[in-house]
């Protein structure tokens, strides 16, 4: 079926035809049946589409947004209990990116505290370091060498971990590291096309940093 | 109070910097911005994106004058902030699928309280830019100057990929 009309049927139906054209439609329709069954199944797509309900959105998210606005550990979403409240810094990223770096600091710290320093030193011990000395920098573009340092001291940390910790935690570890280690890839490739993008670059500043953040929290947890 | 002056009076306070009055507005909208991330990106991102919207509107809402409704200059954004990462997204996206498979896969329709998320699956298994046109023309209710101008292309081609969207998408229902 390709006739005329059966490009311009969904403009038909959405009123978009001029006068004129629309009544050739019409008269189009009246003999054509193909067109005519077309219609009916465009209509109840349209109708579908308007009757969708939202789906419900994940409970977990508001943790995320805190952290990264500034205000984690201070405030819950609507229906927790609320605690202090620290005044936002009107426009500029820098103070809710240091917060959110500031907050993975001190997260990793009191993870690894209390651990008891069973261990070797761990990653996320060793990178809440690292982070400290240069956090705005690290944080203001896409470093990709910096990431792969990050991945690897991870890895190292894993690796010694072997052989202390249940293999199924390992095992969810490292999968959540090959997941990391990939998305870091599919952001250098596709800021190497679009390399002036910056909400790109915001973006997978962003993402690795959230990602890693969350790989110290549960690495720290699990105690390598 | 009403809501809706619940939320103006919501929003002054978060722009002063009163994070228990953003997690509010953040309670109200959430559903919203969610659904239309989920929408244009899929499951997988759709988390990250919705935070990002939220991060960002907290960063701007200093900027915010009230000449519209909040909810009309949250979506905004959300669909500004969700259309500028189309590359990431594409990228992501081609993973999992390639568009000669589009919808393909997917059984040809469900019955009864399945029909809807069998139609959000099939939704999620458009190709990019005829599904960003069908959840803006269809679901959001935008138009298609207003589709054209953000996505930078004619409405001749919003039109064309909303015809190709629908078509796809017609044999799930039919």
């Amino acid at each position: 079926m390709n006739d005329t009309w059966t490009h311009r049927l969904s403009e038909y139906l959405d009123g978009g035809l001029a006068p004129r054209e629309r009544d050739a439609c019409e008269r189009h329709l009246e003999t054509c049946a193909d067109c005519s069954d077309l219609l009916a199944g465009l209509r109840a797509v349209k109708e579908r589409a308007r009757a969708l309900m939202d789906p419900p959105a994940p409970d977990d998210l508001w943790a995320g947004i805190a952290t990264r606005i500034g205000t984690a550990g201070s405030i819950g979403a609507p229906g927790e209990r609320i605690l202090a409240l620290p005044r936002r810094r009107p426009h500029g990223i820098w103070p809710a990116l240091a917060a959110a770096a500031a907050t993975v600091v001190v997260a990793a710290g009191v993870a690894w505290f209390a651990l008891g320093a069973r261990h070797a030193p761990s990653a996320a011990g060793q990178l809440a370091g690292a982070q400290s000395s240069d956090t705005t920098a690290q944080l203001a573009t896409f470093d990709a060498a910096r990431v792969d340092g990050e991945i690897a001291q991870l890895q190292q940390a894993l690796d010694r971990g072997q052989g202390k910790l249940d293999p199924r935690t390992v095992a969810v570890l490292e999968k959540n590291l090959a997941l990391i280690r990939q998305a870091a890839e599919d952001a250098r490739r596709a800021l190497a096309q679009d390399p002036a993008n910056r909400e790109l670059q915001d973006y997978f500043v962003s993402t690795m940093h959230s990602k890693l953040d969350l790989m110290r929290r549960a690495s720290a947890m699990a105690g390598v | 109070m009403s809501p809706i002056l619940e939320t103006r009076d919501d929003v002054a306070l978060a722009a002063r910097g009163d994070a228990r009055a953003f997690a509010r507005l953040y309670e109200e909208h959430k559903g919203r911005v969610w659904a239309l991330a989920r929408r244009m990106t899929g499951p997988e991102l759709a988390a990250e994106l919705t935070q990002d919207v939220f991060v960002r509107a907290w960063q701007k809402l200093g900027t915010f004058r009230g000449e519209a409704r909040f909810s009309t200059w949250l979506h905004r954004l959300a669909v500004n902030l969700i259309l500028s990462r189309r590359a990431a997204f594409a990228t992501h996206r081609a993973r999992f699928l390639a568009d000669d498979q589009i919808l393909d896969d997917l059984p040809a329709r469900a019955n009864g309280r399945e029909l809807g998320m069998d139609f959000e699956a099939a939704i999620d298994r458009l190709p990019d830019g005829a599904r960003a046109i069908f959840v803006l023309y269809d679901i959001e209710g935008y138009r298609h100057e207003e589709i054209a101008a953000l996505l930078g292309i004619s409405t001749g081609t919003t039109k064309a990929q909303l015809h190709r969207a629908r078509m796809l998408l017609r044999r799930h229902l039919a």
